[in-house]
């Protein structure tokens, strides 16, 4: 992969979420690599160097990005909502499993009964019933994280900061 | 040399002398005329037309004559008025510190 190329897949990570303002900044940004690769060939110098030239001419992706986000004017909300999100997403799966974890600490912690006794064993329905609802709040949270993922990757809603978004690279 | 709170002003600056143009000719135009001083993040460019469009001092289209799409900018009358303020006050800030750094700053730089 030529460096422009790979210069451009990082450009297009950082831009996600930022909808037809993305979509133009990276199209222009792939002529304007192109033109000054081939007038630094033109100059003289070899095909890697050009590109490698004109890669660090242009700016660092994260600072080309920030610079879109800040002139459409929407960037800090964006970038809020979205790490409200993340963060209502990690909460829940965090909290599901932490009760999880409790009912099965709990349970195996005191003997099983058939009824709910005031030391505190957990009858089948009981446990069934937290179960239930530990699973649940798992779900939610991943459900959360799952649409976060979704919409940062298709829709122009959350912002897609590295190190916050849900997402492989590369 | 930082360009931050000036770069606004150099664009509509560049867009008045060459008329419209696409980005990679707006930043050689700086570039060459600032003599490689103004050797700005190249890539800044693009979200500062972006801007300048959404406040209506340029205006641009996507050129589909050239074999890769361009998309070219240009002065709008609203561009050309905010050009010229801002150039009334650069000259005020610039007799300003003239003033304050000496008659041998003034004949150095004009």
């Amino acid at each position: 992969m030529s460096e422009i190329e790979w210069y451009l897949d990082a450009l297009f990570d950082q831009l996600a979420g930022t909808g037809a303002a993305g979509r133009r900044a990276l199209i222009e940004a792939e002529g304007h690599l192109r033109d000054a690769a081939a007038d630094a060939i033109a100059r003289g110098l070899p095909d890697d160097q050009a590109e490698h030239e004109a890669v660090s001419r242009f700016g660092p992706p994260v600072l080309v990005a920030r610079r879109l986000r800040s002139a459409q004017g929407t960037g800090r909300f964006n970038r809020a909502f979205s790490v409200a999100w993340l963060l209502a997403g990690v909460a829940g799966c965090g909290l599901g499993v932490a009760y999880l974890v409790e009912v099965w600490w709990h349970n195996w912690q005191t003997p099983a009964c058939t009824v709910a006794l005031s030391y505190g064993c957990y009858t089948t329905g009981m446990l069934v019933t937290r179960v239930a609802t530990a699973t649940t709040i798992v779900a939610a949270g991943a459900a959360l994280l799952f649409g976060r993922w979704l919409t940062v990757r298709y829709v122009t809603v959350a912002s897609s900061r590295r190190g916050f978004a849900l997402r492989s690279r590369r | 040399m930082n360009l931050r709170g000036h770069l606004d002003l150099l664009l509509l600056a560049a867009l008045r002398d060459g008329g419209p143009a696409h980005g990679y000719a707006i930043i050689a135009s700086l570039r060459e005329r600032s003599l490689g001083a103004f050797d700005l993040p190249e890539g800044t460019v693009y979200p500062a037309l972006q801007r300048l469009e959404r406040d209506g001092l340029v205006g641009s289209e996507w050129d589909a004559s050239a074999a890769r799409r361009r998309r070219v900018y240009w002065l709008t009358p609203a561009g050309a008025s905010v050009l010229a303020a801002k150039r009334q006050d650069w000259r005020d800030f610039a007799r300003g510190m003239r003033a304050v750094l000496g008659p041998g700053v003034a004949e150095e730089f004009g």
